[in-house]
C-alpha cells in the first residue's frame, strides 16, 4: 500500500492543509459536543432536581388542607412516599411591574435551594429585614430583581389572616444557588415568616411513586382521589421527562444552540472537497500518471481521499480530548457561575460526560469529511488521463460549442470554459443554494414572526390582555371567577380564559402547546375564527391556524395530543383560530373541558382579555390589587405583543445572521475551492500566455467574467433549488420558534444580503485569485 | 539598449535553483554568442540546461550570476515588468507542451498572441490564417487544440509564436513529443521562419535535428563544451 502511505505522508507535508483541517474538525466538534452534553445534563439536572423536590407528581393544594391532602395521596396503591412543602408568595411593585416572588424563611433555604451560599452582605437578623436569592445561572443576572443590592429596601404585598398588608422590607444580602425556587430565579428569605401569613399559604404535596408504574396515569389517579376528598387542587405536574413542560421549554430554548452548532458540522465537509478538488488540478499529472499505470479508485482514494480522512480524525481526537477535558468545568461556571454554587452542582450531579454526543459528532464528522474527500477522488477519477498527459494541463470535459463569437478573446476563451468544464458551473450552483437556501429558511422563520406581530397589531387594536394570579387560596372563591366580575365591571367585551402548557412533539420536535379553556365571556376577542366554530363538548377543540398548518390538520379531523394533565387525549377539530398571541400552537378546549388540565380551571389564576377604553386597564388592575389576593401579574396590549414577537424576530435575526454567515462560509469556501481549482487547473495555460507577455490583469479579467457568467448562469438553478431546501428547513425550525413558516416570499432584507455576501465573496476571490496568479511559478510549470 | 551585433551574448552565466547546500546548478559560468539571423541549435542531454538557457534568453528567468544580453538589451537584473513588455515585443516561444489555450481554436490561439502584444485589430485574422497557412493548418484552423494531433498542435505553437513578428524565436525542445516526421516538419518550418532574416534558437537532444542548424552550441552539466 505505497499510495496510502504516499496519502499519510501529505498529512504531515502538507502542514497548512492538516491545521486547517484539524481546526476546523475542533471548532465544529466541540460546538455541537459541547452544546449537546450542556443540554442534555441541563435537562437531567432540572428533571432530578424537580424530581427531588416534587417527586413524581406534585399538587398545590390550600396550606390549610395540606395534611389532609398528603394522607390522600398516601394511601392511593403505587404512592411510595410523601411529602409537603409550604409556599408564600409576595406580590413586589418593582419599577412599574408587578413580580410574583417566593417567600420563605432563611432557615428553609436549605431544603428549597441546597448548598446556597452567601454571596453578598449579611443575612437578615431582625423584622424589616430580608435577604435576596438569586439563581448563580448566567452570573446571577436572570430576572429584573438582579438589579437589586444590599441596603436596598422594597415593598412587597402579602396576605395575611388579617386581609392583605404591605411590609417594607430592607435588603441585607445577597444568597446564591443553583436551584429554582417555585419556578423563580429569585425569592425573598425572611429571619422568620410572619405568623400572621401563616394558614393563608398554598402547600406542595409532592408523591414519589414505586418504581414501574404509569406516572400519568397514576398522577390522575391521586388527583381524582385528592378532588374526591375535597380538597382543592390549584394546580398539579406530572414529572416525567417526557410530560415535563419546562423541559419542554428548555429543550426549545436550546435549538436556538443545537441547530446552529449541528449545522456547523457541514464545514467538515467543505473544506476536503474544496481544498482537494484545488489539489489535484495542482498537481494534476500525478492523477494522470498515477491511472496511466492502472491506479484504480482504491489506489487513488488513499491518495486523495485517505489523508484528508486521517487529518478529520486528527481534529476528532483532539477535540474529543478537549471536550473531555473542559466540558464540565465550562458547564458548571455557565449554570453556576463559579464558586460555591458550581462546586455543590458537581458534586450533587455531577456532570455525564455521554459519549453519544461526541460519538455521534465523530462519525457526523467522519462521514462528512470522507463525503467532502470523494470530491478530489472523483475529480482525480475524471481525469482524461490521455489528454492530460499530452496537453500538460487539465482538458476540457468537452469541447466547447463552435458557435462563431465575438468580443475580446479573454472574454470568448473565459465563457467556453463554461461549456467545456461544466462541473464548475453545477459547483457554483450547489453552493449558492447551500448560502441562500439557509438564508431564506431563517428569513421565511423570522418574516414569520413579523407576520404575526402584524396579526396582533391588527386583531388586538383596543384590547388588553391581563393574567391574574391568586396569592392564596382564601377566601375560597374562583380566581377567575372574581376576576372576570371585577373586569365586566369595566368592559362590554371581557374574555376569562384558563391556560396551561403541556409538553407535546410536532414534527419531530418537542414544543409547549399551551391549552385553553374559555371560564367565561366571547372568545372570539382572542380566537377569531378562521373557519368552523368554537367547541361545545370536551372531546373538541379550536387550533390555531398555525399549529393546524405546521401538522396538516384539516377541519373535521382529529389530532392526538398530550394534554398538560399528562394523558394523551384524541381531539376532533371543530375550528381553526387566527391567533393573534405571542405564541404559536394553540388548543381552545371547551369550557367543560377541565379534565385535560392538571387542576382546577380557573381557581388559582386566569388570563382576562377585555376591548377597554384608555385607562380602563390601569382602573382593573387597581381593583385586583384591592382585594388582596388577585395579582394583576402582567398587562399587554396588541402592540406589546407585536414588540415581544418582534424582540424574538430580532434575536431570530441574530441566529439567522450566524447561520447565514455559516453558510456563506460553506458556500464561500466552495466557491474559492472552484476558483482555485479553476485556476490551478489552468495554471500551465496562465503560466503560457504569461511567457508570451500576457498581463496578469488580463488573466484576472478572465476568470472575473467567467465568475460573473457562471453566477448569471447558476442562480436561478440555485435560486430555485434554495427554495425547495428553505421550505423544509424552515418546517424543522417552526416549531423551534413556535411559529408557522409563512410562504417563502424573497424578502428585500434576504436579497440585499444574498447580494452583499456574493459581493462580498467575489471581492475576497479576486483577490484570492490575484494573489494565486502572482504566485504563480512561471518557470516551474513550463520547464515540467 | 537595443542595436545591432549579436542577437544572444552570455557572459558568465551561473543559475542555481534552491538555496543553500541543496542548490543545484543548471549553468555553470556559460558564455555564449548567437549570431543574428541564424538558425542556432542548443544541443545537449537531459539536464544539461538547455531549456535553462532558453528560459534566459525569454527573459523567463533571470541569472544568478552573469550577464544575459538579447538582441542588444540586457534582460538580466530587469524587473519582471520589464521583462513581460519587453518579451511581448521581441520574443516569440515554443514550448515542449505547446500550451495552447484550449478554449480557443487554432485561428485564435494564434490571434491571441497579436492581441497580447497590441498589433492592430485590422489584419490580424488575415495574418492569422497567413501563418496557419505557413505551417500547413489552415484548413484547420476552426478546430479547438484536442481535437489536433500533438505535431499539429506544435505547428499552431509555432504560427503563434511567430504571431508578432518577433525578431527572435526561442523553442525548447519543440519536437520532443512529435513522431520523427513531425519533428523534420518542425525544424523545417523553423529554418523557414529564420530565413526570413528573423534569429531563431531551438534546444534539442538529438544530433541530427541540431545538424540542419547554422549553428550548434553543445552543452553538458551547465557548461557549453562546443560552440
Amino acid at each position: 500500500m505505497k499510495a496510502a502511505r504516499a496519502g499519510l505522508r501529505a498529512v504531515l507535508a502538507r502542514k497548512g492543509e492538516t491545521a486547517a483541517m484539524a481546526a476546523v474538525v475542533i471548532l465544529v466538534m466541540f460546538a455541537y459536543g459541547f452544546t449537546s452534553l450542556a443540554i442534555e445534563n441541563l435537562e437531567g439536572h432540572i428533571y432530578l432536581q424537580m424530581r427531588e423536590s416534587l417527586g413524581d407528581a406534585a399538587y398545590l393544594v390550600p396550606e390549610a388542607q395540606a395534611g389532609k391532602a398528603e394522607a390522600t395521596a398516601r394511601r392511593v396503591g403505587g404512592v411510595a412516599s410523601t411529602s409537603t412543602r409550604t409556599l408564600y408568595t409576595a406580590t413586589l411593585l418593582y419599577h412599574g411591574s408587578t413580580l410574583m416572588v417566593p417567600i420563605a424563611a432563611l432557615d428553609e433555604l436549605d431544603e428549597l435551594a441546597p448548598a446556597s451560599a452567601l454571596d453578598q452582605g449579611r443575612p437578615p437578623s431582625k423584622e424589616g429585614e430580608a435577604a435576596l436569592y438569586l439563581v448563580a445561572t448566567a452570573g446571577g443576572r436572570l430576572g429584573p430583581l438582579a438589579r437589586l443590592a444590599p441596603g436596598d429596601s422594597v415593598e412587597v404585598r402579602v396576605y395575611t389572616s388579617g386581609g392583605p398588608a404591605l411590609l417594607r422590607l430592607r435588603v441585607t444580602g445577597i444568597y446564591k444557588g443553583y436551584s429554582w425556587i417555585a419556578g423563580q430565579p429569585y425569592a425573598l428569605l425572611l429571619g422568620e415568616v410572619p405568623e400572621s401569613m401563616r394558614g393563608s399559604g398554598l402547600a406542595l404535596v409532592a408523591a414519589t411513586l414505586e418504581p414501574g408504574l404509569d406516572v400519568a396515569s397514576k398522577a390522575g389517579e391521586i388527583r381524582d382521589a385528592l378532588e374526591r376528598e375535597g380538597v382543592r387542587v390549584y394546580g398539579s405536574i406530572v414529572n416525567t421527562p417526557e410530560t415535563n413542560p419546562i423541559l419542554a421549554q428548555v429543550r426549545a430554548g436550546a435549538s436556538f444552540l443545537s441547530v446552529p452548532a449541528s449545522l456547523f458540522l457541514a464545514l467538515a465537509a467543505v473544506l476536503p472537497a474544496a481544498v482537494g478538488v484545488v489539489g489535484v488540478f495542482r498537481d494534476l499529472r500525478t492523477a494522470a500518471a498515477l491511472r496511466a499505470m492502472g491506479a484504480g479508485p482504491w489506489v487513488l482514494a488513499a491518495y486523495y481521499t485517505l489523508p484528508w480522512l486521517a487529518r478529520a480524525l486528527l481534529g476528532v481526537a483532539a477535540s474529543t480530548l478537549l471536550v473531555a477535558a473542559f466540558a464540565d468545568d465550562l458547564y458548571y461556571h455557565m449554570m453556576a457561575g463559579g464558586g460555591e454554587p458550581a462546586r455543590a452542582l458537581a458534586e450533587r450531579y455531577g456532570f455525564h460526560l455521554d459519549p453519544r454526543p461526541l460519538a455521534r459528532a465523530a462519525l457526523a464528522v467522519a462521514a462528512l469529511s470522507l463525503l467532502g474527500a470523494l470530491a478530489p477522488l472523483a475529480a482525480a477519477l475524471r481525469v482524461n488521463l490521455a489528454a492530460a498527459l499530452r496537453l500538460g494541463g487539465a482538458p476540457l470535459t468537452r469541447p466547447p460549442p463552435r458557435r462563431p463569437s465575438v468580443g475580446p478573446l479573454w472574454a470568448r476563451a473565459a465563457l467556453r470554459e463554461l461549456a467545456g468544464r461544466w462541473w464548475k458551473l453545477a459547483g457554483m450552483i450547489l453552493a449558492l443554494s447551500i448560502a441562500w437556501g439557509v438564508a431564506a429558511a431563517m428569513d421565511s422563520s423570522r418574516s414569520g414572526l413579523e407576520a404575526s406581530a402584524s396579526l396582533a397589531e391588527e386583531r388586538l387594536g383596543s384590547v388588553v390582555l391581563l393574567s391574574v394570579a391568586a396569592t392564596t387560596p382564601s377566601p375560597p372563591s374562583p380566581a377567575c371567577a372574581e376576576a372576570y366580575r371585577l373586569a365586566s365591571n369595566l368592559s362590554s367585551r371581557v374574555l376569562a380564559l384558563y391556560g396551561e402548557d403541556s409538553a407535546n412533539t410536532l414534527r419531530g420536535e418537542t414544543v409547549s402547546v399551551r391549552f385553553y379553556a374559555p371560564i367565561r365571556g366571547d372568545a372570539s376577542l382572542v380566537f377569531p375564527l378562521a373557519q368552523g366554530r368554537y367547541p361545545r363538548s370536551p372531546g373538541e377543540a379550536v387550533l390555531s391556524v398555525q399549529m393546524a398548518r405546521l401538522l396538516g390538520a384539516r377541519l373535521g379531523g382529529e389530532v392526538e395530543l398530550r394534554a398538560p394533565s399528562g394523558e394523551s387525549v384524541t381531539l376532533r377539530i371543530v375550528g381553526l383560530a387566527d391567533t393573534p398571541l405571542n405564541r404559536g400552537f394553540y388548543v381552545l378546549a371547551s369550557p367543560g373541558a377541565g379534565g385535560l388540565f392538571s387542576s382546577e380551571p380557573g381557581a388559582s389564576g386566569c388570563t382576562l382579555a377585555l376591548e377597554a377604553p384608555e385607562g380602563a386597564a390601569r382602573l382593573l388592575q387597581e381593583r385586583l390589587l384591592a382585594t388582596g389576593w388577585l395579582t394583576p401579574l402582567r398587562v399587554e396590549t396588541g402592540g406589546d405583543i407585536a414588540a415581544s414577537l418582534r424582540n424574538v424576530a430580532s434575536v431570530l435575526l441574530a441566529v439567522q445572521a450566524t447561520l447565514s454567515a455559516i453558510a456563506g462560509l460553506a458556500a464561500g469556501a466552495a466557491l474559492a475551492g472552484l476558483a482555485l481549482a479553476d485556476v490551478a487547473s489552468r495554471s500551465r495555460e496562465y503560466a503560457a500566455l504569461l511567457a508570451l507577455g500576457a498581463p496578469s490583469r488580463a488573466l484576472l479579467a478572465s476568470q472575473l467574467v467567467q465568475l460573473a457568467a457562471s453566477t448569471l448562469l447558476a442562480s436561478p438553478l440555485a435560486l430555485a433549488w434554495a427554495r425547495l431546501a428553505a421550505g423544509v428547513v424552515a418546517v424543522r425550525v417552526a416549531p423551534v420558534v413556535g411559529y408557522y413558516p409563512p410562504s417563502l416570499e424573497p424578502s428585500l432584507l434576504a436579497g440585499a444580503s444574498a447580494a452583499a455576501g456574493l459581493s462580498a465573496a467575489y471581492v475576497s476571490l479576486a483577490a484570492v485569485v490575484a494573489a494565486y496568479l502572482r504566485r504563480l511559478d512561471v518557470v516551474g510549470l513550463l520547464r515540467e | 539598449m537595443g542595436g545591432a551585433g549579436p542577437a544572444i551574448v552570455f557572459e558568465d552565466v551561473w543559475k542555481l535553483y534552491g538555496s543553500g547546500p541543496a542548490a543545484s546548478p543548471a549553468l555553470r559560468g556559460a558564455s555564449l554568442e548567437v549570431e543574428s539571423g541564424t538558425l542556432t541549435a542548443l544541443l545537449g542531454p537531459s539536464g544539461s540546461g538547455k531549456t535553462t538557457a532558453i528560459f534566459l534568453a525569454a527573459g523567463l528567468d533571470v541569472p544568478t550570476r552573469g550577464r544575459v544580453v538579447v538582441l542588444g538589451w540586457e534582460v538580466s537584473g530587469r524587473s519582471e515588468g520589464w521583462r513581460r513588455r519587453w518579451r511581448r515585443e521581441n520574443i516569440g516561444i515554443v514550448f515542449q507542451f505547446f500550451h495552447l489555450v484550449p478554449t480557443l481554436t487554432a485561428l485564435e490561439n494564434v490571434v491571441l498572441a497579436m492581441e497580447i502584444a497590441g498589433r492592430p485589430r485590422r489584419g490580424r485574422v488575415e495574418r492569422a490564417l497567413e501563418l496557419l497557412e505557413f505551417v500547413g493548418l489552415r484548413g484547420k484552423a476552426d478546430r479547438y487544440p484536442q481535437e489536433l494531433s500533438g505535431g499539429e498542435q506544435q505547428r499552431v505553437a509555432l504560427a503563434r509564436a511567430l504571431a508578432h513578428d518577433p525578431p527572435l524565436l526561442l523553442a525548447d525542445e519543440p519536437t520532443a513529443n512529435l513522431d520523427y516526421a513531425n519533428k523534420l516538419r518542425v525544424v523545417e518550418l523553423l529554418r523557414e521562419a529564420a530565413g526570413r532574416g528573423r534569429t531563431v534558437v531551438f534546444a534539442t537532444h538529438d544530433e541530427k535535428l541540431a545538424s540542419a542548424a547554422d549553428r550548434v552550441i553543445r552543452l553538458v552539466d551547465g557548461r557549453v563544451v562546443e560552440a
